[in-house]
């Protein structure tokens, strides 16, 4: 549905040219819910607005539907209020000086469509998202919440082949984020319409995607499912910005096994590890991640296997409710280990971690 | 947001259009003055080029005499302005001196009376004929000759003082009030007594905004026209303003010679615009003064307060209540006389009705109205687009633009009003003699005001509310119009409303294009003074300040009423 090809764009500065994207590619299937992700200045919103129209790129193409609605090859640029999308911005946007019906109905006036139809749309669109009952309301005199649906209401009621999405819930505290995220997630599902969405905040992605592309430095890292981008992340940037995670460095002895296990030599011993790509021989210089839930904590005696067993000294426990984190010094690296809140240990005991390997990941080190 | 795409639409065409608007309408009357020092036949007759009014220019020794004039009067007058001001805006808000609304309410009077009314006034109390104060003051002293004679440099200096210190006024409460109280505080714990603290903190910390306010004056004094022409005129004394103004019209005109004074006084007020600009950029280096709101520190004077307030009661008595009620007396008189039981008796309302029934007047006032309204809308509607322009788009030329529509800051009115003159003269244009060339003359003098309240509003949209109206598939006009435009109305209204004001203010500008038929109000104050009609030119005073302050205030009224909470 939405097609984008090797993008390309940079920013004059003072300093000289800085690239915001530097060949960004992927393609949104139809009716999916595809998430930009990215920590800020990665070129995710530039992204979004050149999909959008309203940033022209130096380089590349960009097909929405079937119409390409740029190419600097063949010097098409479809200004963005000709491309038939709705789009939602981290502000709302909300024009301050109309009623909530005035900004919803804004789209159908702006294409003159006959005044039945714009109050037919209009009220359903109002409807879709619970705010049936405050068109007369002025806009600025509307909760952060309801801004947020009124934004939402107008992207949708022209019924665009695409929606997106600039980091709107960033605005909202937690609590309602959390819910806005849930209705927008049913709503994009119910509605069917295709979806490109930018945001910051990992949690977010993870919880609203179908597919996820991970950006840094104007390219896009990995892409998957949510669950591919949390499991396997491809490299040290990934795993790092997605979720926390222990990394440690570490050296490739020969080759891995039929099953994908390596063994790397770290500061904290000889680890077996999943290595989920082709290549690297001994001596490379790799990075093992594995999450911190995922470590088993032994808080009295060894385990029974001795498999990537890790012997440390408890620095710190942060109890977190739901939660226990520990901080534990093993060979002079620190490990932070998730487990069961009731785990009663003192500050100076020592601990015995183990982490299964399925759950340890071989990586190659960099950014991008 | 890309420029131009490869069809030419609306967009493109608007902004190309008003970009050229823009250049012709700042540039070709400049290069016009230009050519026109370097002729030697008046506009629009045959001639060839010479360097002969320059020759003349720098041989004749009255250039030096009003460039030095213009000097010591821009100085003189803008360090008079600025003390008023100044001090009245440290009372009314660095100290607990009680009467504070008074304050503010007589400041905004101040902007509302049109400069050459209030020369007039000056007259009127000052002259060593006929002026009241004089008058009296031979009469109670038993002096021989008048004490004030308001026809000389003196009296042009206090007259450019008493009209114009609401703009330093103004800009000091501005500073006082934004200054970090933390800063005197902390200078008092650590041991500084309260008149030092004033002294070495208070003082030191507003400098920035004391030169710029100063400075401004500066530059006003050295643009004013209404009073060297009012006052100094009869007493010989003549600034470059003026020098350009007699060149022009006193028989034989010289339009050359006017144009060659143009170009020397360009040259001076572009200088005085040099060093204003540069002195608030090094200023801006060390400014304290933040846009965070703080509750200054304010000086308890004690029982010292009243003393304060009758200062200041005193001052605004002397620069301002007594000018207005004599122009209020006068107006009720027949003749213009000292007030006794004898003319207590006389007074009358005929000057008022005179105003209703005499034909120019009315001409007039339509004629203001009309000039007035188109300049304003037009100034207004043109600086929207051109701010949008410059800080919106990436329109190759944007930040030329933007100079450009601003370069009129430098233009006094009396060159702007011969420029006109020689473009439309010379330029094949059935304009001159018409109120066109009027509309023309201020929507370009006033387009630097109109640019700085709508740029500052516009800079606070925020820049999503276009993009949403865009990705509404709404064409730029119809985003313009029904998103941007609601949005910086109340920035554009300010605008609109002083322009509006200021055409029947100003006496500059159409002072040199005024014909029978297109007189403007100022222009016919003017007329009714040179004329010796005191009394009804008084009446008509009054009636202006009434209709200017009425708008004034309605126009606060609605840009409040607004209410955008979030913008």
């Amino acid at each position: 549905m939405i097609r984008v090809t090797n993008l390309r764009k940079s920013f004059k500065t003072q300093e000289g040219g800085v690239d915001a994207l530097s060949g960004v590619s992927f393609d949104v299937k139809p009716g999916s819910f595809f998430t930009l992700l990215g920590p800020s200045g990665c070129g995710k919103t530039t992204t979004l607005r050149s999909v959008a129209g309203l940033e022209r790129p130096d380089e590349g193409e960009i097909v929405i539907g079937e119409r390409k609605v740029f190419s600097s090859a063949e010097g098409i640029f479809v200004p963005g209020n000709k491309r038939e999308v709705g789009m939602v911005f981290q502000s709302y946007a909300i024009w301050p000086h109309m009623t909530v019906f005035k900004n919803v109905a804004y789209p159908l006036k702006a294409k003159y469509r006959p005044r039945a139809e714009i109050e037919e749309k209009v009220n359903k669109a109002l409807k879709l998202v619970g705010l049936e009952d405050l068109g007369d309301r002025l806009a600025p005199r509307l909760s952060g919440g309801q801004q947020q649906r009124v934004a939402l209401a107008r992207a949708l009621v022209g019924a665009p082949n695409v929606l997106l999405l600039d980091e709107p819930l960033s605005n909202l505290d937690a609590k309602l984020r959390n819910q806005m995220r849930w209705e927008l997630k049913e709503l994009q599902r119910r509605l069917g319409t295709t979806t490109l969405y930018v945001t910051h905040d990992q949690i977010e992605a993870l919880a609203i995607s179908d597919e996820i592309a991970l950006m840094n430095r104007g390219r896009i890292v990995q892409r998957g499912t949510p669950r591919e981008i949390y499991a396997s992340p491809v490299n040290e940037f990934a795993a790092d910005f997605i979720g926390a995670a222990n990394i440690i460095r570490g050296r490739l002895v020969g080759q891995p096994d039929e099953r994908g296990r390596a063994r790397v030599e770290t500061p904290v011993g000889t680890l077996v590890a999943t290595q989920k790509w082709r290549g690297g021989t001994g001596d490379d210089g790799v990075l093992i991640a594995f999450r911190p839930e995922q470590v088993a904590i032994f808080s009295q005696g060894k385990p029974v296997s001795d498999e990537n067993v890790l012997k440390g000294e408890l620095q710190g426990l942060t109890y977190l409710g739901e939660s226990a984190e520990l901080h534990v010094l093993v060979g002079g690296q620190k490990i932070q280990a998730k487990g069961a809140p009731n785990i009663a240990l003192r500050r100076g005991a020592e601990v015995y971690l183990q982490i299964p390997v399925e759950g340890c990941l071989v990586i190659r080190s960099g950014a991008v | 947001m890309p420029f131009l795409s490869h069809r030419l639409d609306w967009r493109a065409l608007i902004l190309v259009g008003v970009a050229a608007v823009v250049i012709y309408l700042t540039l070709i009357p400049i290069l016009m003055v230009v050519y026109g020092s370097f002729r030697d036949a008046p506009p629009g007759a045959a001639g060839a080029f010479t360097m002969r009014n320059y020759i003349q220019a720098f041989s004749n020794p009255r250039l030096y005499r009003a460039f030095s004039n213009s000097l010591i009067f821009a100085l003189g007058g803008g360090s008079v302005a600025f003390a008023i001001g100044a001090f009245l805006a440290w009372l009314t808000e660095r100290t607990n001196t009680p009467g504070k609304a008074v304050v503010y309410a007589a400041v905004f009077i101040e902007i509302m009376i049109p400069g050459v009314l209030e020369s007039i006034s000056l007259v009127l109390l000052f002259s060593p004929k006929i002026g009241l104060v004089n008058l009296y003051a031979m009469g109670l002293f038993g002096l021989a000759a008048p004490p004030f004679n308001v026809y000389s440099m003196g009296g042009m200096i206090w007259a450019f003082g008493v009209s114009s210190f609401a703009t330093p006024f103004l800009l000091m409460a501005a500073a006082f009030r934004a200054m970090d109280p933390a800063l005197e505080e902390a200078a008092i714990v650590s041991g500084s007594g309260l008149f030092r603290t004033i002294g070495s903190v208070t003082l030191r910390l507003v400098l920035p905004a004391m030169l710029a306010a100063w400075l401004l004056l500066f530059i006003r004094g050295l643009e004013t026209f209404e009073e060297p022409t009012v006052l100094g005129i009869p007493a010989g004394i003549t600034v470059l303003a003026t020098e350009i103004y007699l060149a022009a019209r006193e028989v034989p005109t010289n339009y050359n010679l006017a144009a060659t004074f143009s170009m020397i006084y360009l040259f001076v007020a572009l200088g005085g615009l040099g060093i204003y600009f540069a002195a608030t950029r090094a200023a801006e280096k060390f400014a304290v003064i933040t846009g965070k709101g703080f509750r200054p520190f304010v000086i308890d004077l004690g029982r010292w307060r009243y003393l304060t307030l009758a200062a200041a009661l005193l001052l605004l008595t002397a620069t301002l209540f007594l000018p207005l009620a004599v122009v209020l007396y006068a107006s009720f008189l027949p003749w213009y006389a000292p007030p006794s039981a004898e003319t207590l008796g006389l007074l009358t309302l005929d000057n008022y009705r005179w105003l209703l029934t005499y034909e120019s007047i009315i001409e007039a006032f339509r004629n203001n109205l009309l000039v007035g309204l188109a300049s304003a809308t037009l100034a207004v509607l043109l600086t929207a687009i051109v701010s949008w322009i410059a800080l919106r788009t990436r329109m190759p030329g944007r930040k030329l633009l933007d100079a450009l529509a601003f370069s009129p800051i430098a233009y006094p009115g009396v060159v702007f009003g011969l420029a006109l003159i020689w473009v439309y003269l010379t330029l094949p244009l059935p304009i001159y003699g018409t109120l066109w060339i009027l509309v023309i003359g201020y929507v370009t003098k006033y387009m630097p005001i109109c640019m700085r309240a709508c740029s500052a509003s516009l800079m606070q949209v925020h820049r999503e509310l276009e993009d949403a109206s865009e990705m509404s598939g709404a064409s730029w006009w119809f985003t313009f119009s029904r998103v941007l435009t609601p949005l910086i109305l109340p920035g554009m209204l300010v605008g609109w409303v002083y322009v509006l004001t200021l055409t029947f203010k100003v006496l500059s500008l159409p002072v040199l294009l005024g014909h029978a038929g297109t007189e403007m109000i100022p222009v016919l104050i003017f007329d009714l003074y040179e004329g010796g009609q005191y009394t009804r030119l008084n009446a008509l005073g009054v009636v202006v300040v009434v209709l200017v302050t009425a708008a004034s205030l309605v126009a606060r009224r609605v840009t409040r009423g607004f209410g955008l909470e979030q913008v």
